[in-house]
Protein backbone atom coordinates (compact mmCIF):
# COMPACT_ATOMS: atom_id res chain seq x y z
CA UNK A 1 0.00 0.00 0.00
CA UNK A 2 1.65 3.19 -1.19
CA UNK A 3 1.35 6.41 1.03
CA UNK A 4 1.35 10.05 -0.25
CA UNK A 5 1.52 13.11 1.63
CA UNK A 6 -0.90 14.57 3.66
CA UNK A 7 -4.57 14.69 2.51
CA UNK A 8 -6.52 17.74 2.06
CA UNK A 9 -7.91 18.99 5.36
CA UNK A 10 -11.19 19.51 3.65
CA UNK A 11 -11.37 15.58 3.08
CA UNK A 12 -11.56 15.12 6.94
CA UNK A 13 -15.50 15.74 6.86
CA UNK A 14 -16.08 13.43 4.34
CA UNK A 15 -14.36 10.49 6.12
CA UNK A 16 -16.01 11.16 9.64
CA UNK A 17 -19.53 11.65 7.93
CA UNK A 18 -18.74 8.48 5.87
CA UNK A 19 -17.08 6.25 8.07
CA UNK A 20 -17.44 7.94 11.81
CA UNK A 21 -20.74 6.19 13.24
CA UNK A 22 -19.33 2.40 12.00
CA UNK A 23 -16.18 3.28 13.47
CA UNK A 24 -17.93 4.43 16.37
CA UNK A 25 -20.10 1.27 17.11
CA UNK A 26 -17.18 -0.68 16.56
CA UNK A 27 -14.81 0.68 19.14
CA UNK A 28 -18.09 1.42 21.60
CA UNK A 29 -18.68 -2.54 21.60
CA UNK A 30 -14.78 -3.11 22.24
CA UNK A 31 -14.23 -0.60 24.96
CA UNK A 32 -17.73 -0.41 26.38
CA UNK A 33 -17.16 3.43 27.10
CA UNK A 34 -18.72 6.20 24.18
CA UNK A 35 -15.81 9.04 25.51
CA UNK A 36 -12.85 6.26 24.93
CA UNK A 37 -14.63 5.31 21.50
CA UNK A 38 -14.88 8.58 20.46
CA UNK A 39 -11.06 9.15 21.22
CA UNK A 40 -9.93 6.28 19.46
CA UNK A 41 -12.33 7.33 16.06
CA UNK A 42 -10.89 10.59 16.09
CA UNK A 43 -7.04 9.03 16.45
CA UNK A 44 -8.42 6.64 13.61
CA UNK A 45 -9.37 9.75 11.30
CA UNK A 46 -5.85 11.90 11.95
CA UNK A 47 -3.99 8.81 11.32
CA UNK A 48 -5.80 8.25 7.93
CA UNK A 49 -5.19 11.77 7.46
CA UNK A 50 -1.37 11.70 8.19
CA UNK A 51 -0.56 8.38 6.72
CA UNK A 52 -2.63 8.99 3.88
CA UNK A 53 -2.20 5.91 1.99
CA UNK A 54 -3.80 4.71 -1.26
CA UNK A 55 -6.37 2.27 -1.58
CA UNK A 56 -7.82 0.03 -4.04
CA UNK A 57 -11.31 0.27 -3.67
CA UNK A 58 -13.59 2.06 -0.59
CA UNK A 59 -14.13 -1.62 0.82
CA UNK A 60 -10.44 -1.59 1.14
CA UNK A 61 -10.38 1.59 2.78
CA UNK A 62 -13.29 0.06 4.96
CA UNK A 63 -11.42 -2.27 6.19
CA UNK A 64 -8.05 -0.44 7.35
CA UNK A 65 -10.05 2.09 9.18
CA UNK A 66 -11.12 -1.22 11.12
CA UNK A 67 -8.19 -2.53 11.60
CA UNK A 68 -6.07 0.57 12.99
CA UNK A 69 -9.51 1.43 15.00
CA UNK A 70 -9.24 -2.03 17.08
CA UNK A 71 -5.50 -2.25 17.16
CA UNK A 72 -6.17 1.06 19.25
CA UNK A 73 -8.59 -0.31 20.30
CA UNK A 74 -6.38 -3.17 22.09
CA UNK A 75 -3.78 -0.93 23.11
CA UNK A 76 -6.29 1.02 25.40
CA UNK A 77 -7.93 -2.00 26.50
CA UNK A 78 -4.00 -3.23 27.34
CA UNK A 79 -3.39 -0.09 29.60
CA UNK A 80 -6.77 0.40 30.81
CA UNK A 81 -6.47 0.32 34.76
CA UNK A 82 -10.55 1.77 35.57
CA UNK A 83 -13.54 -0.46 35.13
CA UNK A 84 -14.04 -0.65 31.08
CA UNK A 85 -18.20 -1.34 32.19
CA UNK A 86 -20.68 1.00 31.58
CA UNK A 87 -23.41 1.78 33.54
CA UNK A 88 -26.62 0.48 32.06
CA UNK A 89 -27.91 4.12 32.08
CA UNK A 90 -25.21 5.02 29.61
CA UNK A 91 -25.83 1.89 27.36
CA UNK A 92 -29.48 2.62 27.40
CA UNK A 93 -28.76 6.41 26.51
CA UNK A 94 -26.69 5.52 23.45
CA UNK A 95 -29.20 2.51 22.49
CA UNK A 96 -32.20 4.52 22.93
CA UNK A 97 -32.58 4.37 19.05
CA UNK A 98 -32.32 0.00 19.10
CA UNK A 99 -34.81 -2.30 19.36
CA UNK A 100 -32.70 -4.76 22.04
CA UNK A 101 -30.24 -2.97 24.38
CA UNK A 102 -30.38 -6.16 26.16
CA UNK A 103 -28.35 -8.02 23.48
CA UNK A 104 -26.06 -5.37 23.19
CA UNK A 105 -25.18 -5.37 26.92
CA UNK A 106 -24.49 -8.92 26.60
CA UNK A 107 -22.22 -8.70 23.33
CA UNK A 108 -20.48 -5.78 25.54
CA UNK A 109 -19.69 -8.67 27.96
CA UNK A 110 -18.29 -10.81 25.31
CA UNK A 111 -14.51 -11.59 25.04
CA UNK A 112 -12.80 -8.91 22.43
CA UNK A 113 -12.46 -11.68 19.78
CA UNK A 114 -16.03 -12.98 20.33
CA UNK A 115 -17.30 -9.41 19.97
CA UNK A 116 -15.58 -8.21 17.12
CA UNK A 117 -16.32 -10.92 14.59
CA UNK A 118 -19.87 -10.70 15.47
CA UNK A 119 -20.06 -7.36 15.02
CA UNK A 120 -18.00 -7.29 11.70
CA UNK A 121 -20.44 -9.86 10.70
CA UNK A 122 -23.83 -9.05 11.97
CA UNK A 123 -23.72 -5.35 11.89
CA UNK A 124 -21.60 -4.72 9.56
CA UNK A 125 -21.73 -7.51 7.09
CA UNK A 126 -18.44 -8.90 6.21
CA UNK A 127 -18.31 -11.62 5.05
CA UNK A 128 -16.13 -14.42 7.11
CA UNK A 129 -13.56 -14.25 4.02
CA UNK A 130 -13.21 -10.12 4.58
CA UNK A 131 -13.27 -10.78 8.47
CA UNK A 132 -9.94 -12.89 8.34
CA UNK A 133 -8.18 -10.86 5.93
CA UNK A 134 -9.64 -7.47 8.79
CA UNK A 135 -8.20 -9.23 11.64
CA UNK A 136 -5.14 -11.55 10.24
CA UNK A 137 -6.87 -14.86 10.92
CA UNK A 138 -7.29 -17.53 8.75
CA UNK A 139 -11.31 -18.23 7.73
CA UNK A 140 -11.28 -21.38 9.87
CA UNK A 141 -10.30 -19.31 12.68
CA UNK A 142 -12.97 -16.60 12.26
CA UNK A 143 -16.23 -19.56 11.58
CA UNK A 144 -14.57 -20.85 14.90
CA UNK A 145 -14.97 -17.53 16.57
CA UNK A 146 -18.62 -17.05 15.10
CA UNK A 147 -19.68 -20.11 16.35
CA UNK A 148 -18.41 -19.87 19.67
CA UNK A 149 -19.20 -16.14 19.93
CA UNK A 150 -22.85 -17.01 19.23
CA UNK A 151 -23.12 -19.69 21.55
CA UNK A 152 -22.10 -17.45 24.00
CA UNK A 153 -24.26 -14.93 23.01
CA UNK A 154 -27.19 -17.31 23.50
CA UNK A 155 -26.53 -18.83 26.89
CA UNK A 156 -25.78 -15.33 28.18
CA UNK A 157 -29.16 -13.87 26.64
CA UNK A 158 -30.57 -16.94 28.08
CA UNK A 159 -29.77 -16.45 31.61
CA UNK A 160 -29.99 -12.59 31.61
CA UNK A 161 -33.33 -11.73 29.36
CA UNK A 162 -35.39 -15.16 29.55
CA UNK B 1 -31.72 -17.22 19.00
CA UNK B 2 -31.81 -14.67 16.38
CA UNK B 3 -28.59 -13.06 15.79
CA UNK B 4 -30.33 -10.71 13.22
CA UNK B 5 -31.39 -8.78 15.78
CA UNK B 6 -27.71 -7.71 16.60
CA UNK B 7 -28.06 -5.47 13.26
CA UNK B 8 -30.03 -3.22 15.71
CA UNK B 9 -26.16 -1.71 16.48
CA UNK B 10 -26.16 -0.18 13.37
CA UNK B 11 -28.89 2.72 14.78
CA UNK B 12 -26.03 3.91 17.33
CA UNK B 13 -24.77 6.85 15.80
CA UNK B 14 -21.82 9.35 17.19
CA UNK B 15 -23.29 12.72 17.81
CA UNK B 16 -23.16 15.83 15.55
CA UNK B 17 -21.53 18.02 17.78
CA UNK B 18 -18.97 15.28 18.46
CA UNK B 19 -18.53 14.20 14.68
CA UNK B 20 -17.70 18.39 14.42
CA UNK B 21 -15.35 18.02 17.33
CA UNK B 22 -13.47 15.61 15.66
CA UNK B 23 -13.12 17.24 12.55
CA UNK B 24 -11.56 21.14 14.26
CA UNK B 25 -9.74 18.54 16.42
CA UNK B 26 -8.06 16.35 13.37
CA UNK B 27 -7.86 19.88 11.45
CA UNK B 28 -5.94 21.80 13.96
CA UNK B 29 -3.72 19.10 14.36
CA UNK B 30 -2.77 18.80 11.03
CA UNK B 31 -2.11 22.13 10.19
CA UNK B 32 -0.62 22.50 13.32
CA UNK B 33 1.95 19.68 11.81
CA UNK B 34 1.84 21.59 8.90
CA UNK B 35 3.57 24.62 10.59
CA UNK B 36 5.75 22.55 12.55
CA UNK B 37 7.28 21.47 9.23
CA UNK B 38 7.67 24.53 7.78
CA UNK B 39 9.42 25.92 10.56
CA UNK B 40 12.05 23.13 10.54
CA UNK B 41 12.63 24.53 7.24
CA UNK B 42 13.95 27.48 7.84
CA UNK B 43 15.88 26.53 10.95
CA UNK B 44 18.52 27.69 8.99
CA UNK B 45 17.82 31.52 8.69
CA UNK B 46 19.00 33.98 10.92
CA UNK B 47 18.28 33.74 14.64
CA UNK B 48 16.25 36.81 14.49
CA UNK B 49 13.86 36.18 12.47
CA UNK B 50 13.22 32.00 13.39
CA UNK B 51 12.85 33.74 17.04
CA UNK B 52 9.43 36.47 15.81
CA UNK B 53 8.32 32.83 13.97
CA UNK B 54 4.52 32.76 15.45
CA UNK B 55 3.88 28.96 15.61
CA UNK B 56 4.01 26.61 18.74
CA UNK B 57 3.91 22.25 18.40
CA UNK B 58 1.39 22.71 21.45
CA UNK B 59 -1.00 25.38 21.05
CA UNK B 60 -1.28 28.32 18.64
CA UNK B 61 -3.36 31.13 19.59
CA UNK B 62 -5.93 31.79 16.91
CA UNK B 63 -6.87 34.86 16.18
CA UNK B 64 -10.31 34.88 13.79
CA UNK B 65 -9.78 38.06 11.25
CA UNK B 66 -11.41 40.82 13.41
CA UNK B 67 -9.04 40.03 15.99
CA UNK B 68 -10.74 38.10 18.43
CA UNK B 69 -9.66 35.07 19.99
CA UNK B 70 -10.94 31.94 18.88
CA UNK B 71 -11.30 28.76 21.57
CA UNK B 72 -10.18 25.69 20.34
CA UNK B 73 -9.90 22.31 21.43
CA UNK B 74 -7.15 20.40 23.36
CA UNK B 75 -6.79 16.35 24.13
CA UNK B 76 -6.02 15.73 27.87
CA UNK B 77 -3.54 12.58 27.25
CA UNK B 78 -2.30 10.06 30.07
CA UNK B 79 0.79 9.03 30.85
CA UNK B 80 1.16 6.76 28.10
CA UNK B 81 0.06 9.47 25.66
CA UNK B 82 -3.77 7.91 25.30
CA UNK B 83 -6.48 10.44 24.63
CA UNK B 84 -8.44 10.54 27.64
CA UNK B 85 -10.17 13.67 27.34
CA UNK B 86 -10.85 17.10 25.89
CA UNK B 87 -10.80 20.34 27.24
CA UNK B 88 -11.76 23.46 25.17
CA UNK B 89 -9.43 26.63 25.68
CA UNK B 90 -8.97 30.52 24.98
CA UNK B 91 -12.73 30.56 25.08
CA UNK B 92 -12.34 34.38 26.39
CA UNK B 93 -13.90 35.80 23.59
CA UNK B 94 -17.01 33.52 23.92
CA UNK B 95 -18.82 34.13 27.01
CA UNK B 96 -19.23 37.35 28.21
CA UNK B 97 -18.94 37.98 31.83
CA UNK B 98 -19.98 40.47 33.97
CA UNK B 99 -20.37 40.79 37.87
CA UNK B 100 -22.72 42.96 40.76
CA UNK B 101 -22.79 42.54 44.23
CA UNK B 102 -26.53 42.15 45.22
CA UNK B 103 -26.72 42.49 48.92
CA UNK B 104 -24.52 39.27 50.11
CA UNK B 105 -24.34 37.85 47.41
CA UNK B 106 -22.35 38.40 43.90
CA UNK B 107 -24.08 38.01 40.56
CA UNK B 108 -22.10 36.82 38.30
CA UNK B 109 -24.20 37.19 34.78
CA UNK B 110 -22.98 35.23 31.94
CA UNK B 111 -23.94 35.05 28.13
CA UNK B 112 -22.34 32.55 25.68
CA UNK B 113 -22.26 34.55 22.34
CA UNK B 114 -21.31 31.74 20.18
CA UNK B 115 -24.46 29.38 21.33
CA UNK B 116 -23.99 27.99 17.71
CA UNK B 117 -21.04 26.57 17.73
CA UNK B 118 -19.40 24.01 19.32
CA UNK B 119 -18.69 23.19 21.59
CA UNK B 120 -22.02 25.39 23.12
CA UNK B 121 -24.45 24.45 20.85
CA UNK B 122 -26.50 21.34 22.49
CA UNK B 123 -25.04 22.06 25.75
CA UNK B 124 -28.12 21.28 28.42
CA UNK B 125 -26.16 22.92 31.24
CA UNK B 126 -23.07 24.91 32.41
CA UNK B 127 -21.81 26.23 35.74
CA UNK B 128 -18.50 28.19 36.94
CA UNK B 129 -15.43 25.50 37.43
CA UNK B 130 -13.16 28.02 38.90
CA UNK B 131 -13.36 30.98 40.11
CA UNK B 132 -11.25 33.56 42.50
CA UNK B 133 -11.86 36.57 43.94
CA UNK B 134 -9.05 38.95 44.65
CA UNK B 135 -8.87 41.98 46.87
CA UNK B 136 -7.28 45.14 45.56
CA UNK B 137 -3.89 43.65 46.84
CA UNK B 138 -4.06 40.89 44.54
CA UNK B 139 -4.54 38.75 47.39
CA UNK B 140 -6.78 35.46 46.66
CA UNK B 141 -9.45 36.24 49.51
CA UNK B 142 -11.90 33.60 48.25
CA UNK B 143 -11.68 30.65 45.85
CA UNK B 144 -14.09 27.74 44.47
CA UNK B 145 -16.93 26.42 41.66
CA UNK B 146 -20.33 27.40 41.73
CA UNK B 147 -22.57 24.12 41.84
CA UNK B 148 -25.52 25.39 40.25
CA UNK B 149 -25.80 24.67 36.77
CA UNK B 150 -27.85 26.75 34.31
CA UNK B 151 -29.33 26.09 31.07
CA UNK B 152 -27.50 28.17 27.93
CA UNK B 153 -29.58 30.72 26.53
CA UNK B 154 -29.06 33.65 23.97
CA UNK B 155 -29.86 35.79 26.98
CA UNK B 156 -27.53 35.57 30.21
CA UNK B 157 -27.52 33.56 32.55
CA UNK B 158 -26.79 34.12 36.21
CA UNK B 159 -24.95 32.57 38.82
CA UNK B 160 -24.25 33.12 42.80
CA UNK B 161 -21.48 33.48 44.91
CA UNK B 162 -21.80 34.02 48.71
CA UNK B 163 -19.70 37.13 49.76
CA UNK B 164 -20.79 37.74 53.08
CA UNK B 165 -17.56 36.83 54.64
CA UNK B 166 -15.43 39.80 52.66
CA UNK B 167 -15.63 43.23 54.40
CA UNK B 168 -16.07 46.13 52.18
CA UNK B 169 -14.16 46.84 49.44
CA UNK B 170 -12.74 47.01 46.02
CA UNK B 171 -12.50 43.15 44.46
CA UNK B 172 -11.75 41.70 41.64
CA UNK B 173 -13.34 38.14 40.27
CA UNK B 174 -11.05 36.17 37.98
CA UNK B 175 -13.11 33.04 36.42
CA UNK B 176 -10.70 30.25 34.50
CA UNK B 177 -12.91 27.87 33.77
CA UNK B 178 -16.81 27.32 33.09
CA UNK B 179 -18.44 23.21 32.53
CA UNK B 180 -20.20 22.39 29.93
CA UNK B 181 -22.67 19.29 30.43
CA UNK B 182 -24.63 17.17 28.17
CA UNK B 183 -26.25 14.09 28.33
CA UNK B 184 -24.24 10.70 27.49
CA UNK B 185 -20.84 12.99 27.06
CA UNK B 186 -18.52 13.78 29.69
CA UNK B 187 -18.76 17.33 31.05
CA UNK B 188 -16.24 19.42 29.14
CA UNK B 189 -13.77 22.20 31.11
CA UNK B 190 -13.95 25.65 28.80
CA UNK B 191 -11.08 27.65 29.88
CA UNK B 192 -9.86 30.93 29.49
CA UNK B 193 -9.85 34.26 31.42
CA UNK B 194 -13.02 36.01 32.63
CA UNK B 195 -12.02 39.19 35.15
CA UNK B 196 -14.36 41.84 36.53
CA UNK B 197 -13.92 44.32 39.29
CA UNK B 198 -16.72 44.69 41.69
CA UNK B 199 -17.15 46.99 45.21
CA UNK B 200 -18.63 45.39 48.36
Amino acid sequence: MKESSTRPVDEITEIVQTYGDMLFRLCLVMLKNPSDAEDVVQETMLRYMQKSPVFRDSEHKKAWLITVASNKCKDILRYKRLRPQMDLEHIRDIAEDTDDSGIIEILMELPEKYKIVLMLYYVEEYSVNDIAGIINRTTSAVKMRLQKGRKLLAEKYREECL
Amino acid sequence: MDFERLRSLKNIRMSDETKNRIICNCEREIKTTEECRMKRKFKKLPALIAAIAVCSCTSVAVLASNGKLEGFFEDIKRWDGAVTGTRYNQADDEIDVTAKTDENELRVSARIITLDSPPYFGLDEYSIKSYRILDKDSKVVKKGEVAEKKAPDKDEVQFRIDISELESGSYTLEISSFIGYKKADQPLDINGTWKCSFEY
